[in-house]
């Protein structure tokens, strides 16, 4: 849940807060391919624990396989792909 | 650790040159990922079965059955491109559907427009909403700290494992993830600023 406060940003509740932290950690942990069998048993617990969960953690992980994000890293690394072709950073 | 190719993409070739080209990199699914890619096309899926079998009951459990045939491929399995692959199981479920029912000449007459994976070009919207997208990461990652920056980019285009990037940089995995988590924690604290905007 968000609430917002006198000019009316958006301010994230403590638990929105914990829950990204917590999904941002997943994300990075389950990327590594070394990953071990006892993290994955902790993350499909943890997953579990309510549809916010899930969906923090959907959210985070469509960030972290974005094309758009993969392109900007290639981008940040060769500065003459900054201008390829968009098209391909378009589609998902 | 072997990792198999799966062919069930029929004629689409291994790295895909089309606009899609990222999407045609291939990836291998971990359970976590296959929950992520169906939780993110379940609604498209759904609405697409609906108009194959006309029923809104039958395209969910049809939905439902694909998710769990993606899962049966296990998770060390490299999935080429998981959208059309996702397409391809659940129009195949929903032909059987058809056929099994063969209850109208009507339902048939789907099995046509069940062959033909809906046309992936993005909208304008999209495509300004991707550049957006990109040049809010790209000002993200340039504003990383050094040592970030440089794990992230490492392990995400220079495809780096967690273990090599430690050795490389002199640190623990564990201070390697550390890196990561704060790359992608301001990736996603940077897209605030279209998100709320829209």
């Amino acid at each position: 849940m968000q609430c917002t406060d006198k000019s009316g940003e958006m301010i994230p509740s403590e638990r929105q807060v914990r829950l990204r932290y917590e999904a941002v950690a997943w994300v990075i942990r389950l990327h590594n391919d070394q990953v071990s069998q006892k993290d994955r048993r902790a993350f499909d617990d943890w997953h579990a624990q309510s549809p916010e969960h899930a969906l923090m953690y959907g959210k985070l992980l469509s960030i972290w396989n974005s094309s758009e994000l993969w392109a900007a890293a290639a981008a940040a690394v060769e500065p003459e792909v900054h201008s390829f072709n968009m098209k391909t950073a378009s589609s998902r | 650790m072997t990792t198999q190719i799966l062919n069930l993409v029929g004629a689409e070739p291994a790295v895909s040159h089309d606009a899609g080209g990222f999407v045609g990199v291939p990836i291998a699914l971990t359970y976590a990922q296959i929950a992520s890619l169906f939780h993110q096309y379940r609604e498209e899926l759904t609405r697409r079965l609906i108009g194959m079998v006309k029923s809104r009951e039958t395209a969910a459990d049809l939905v439902q059955d694909t998710y769990v045939r993606l899962l049966r491929l296990g998770d060390r399995h490299v999935v080429e491109q998981p959208r059309a692959l996702l397409h391809r199981i659940a129009a195949n479920l929903a032909i059987d559907h058809i056929r099994k029912e063969k209850h109208s000449v009507q339902a048939l007459d789907c099995l046509d427009t069940a062959m033909a994976v809906p046309c992936q070009a993005p909208s304008p919207e999209r495509e300004l909403f991707s550049k957006q997208r990109f040049r809010i990461f790209l000002q993200a990652i340039e504003h990383l700290p050094f040592r970030t920056r440089e794990a992230f980019l490492l392990c995400r285009v220079h495809g780096y494992s967690y273990k090599e990037i430690a050795t490389r940089m002199n640190i623990s995995e564990s201070g390697v993830e550390k890196l990561l988590m704060r790359a992608l924690d301001r990736s996603c604290e940077a897209l605030k600023a279209i998100d709320n905007a829209e």
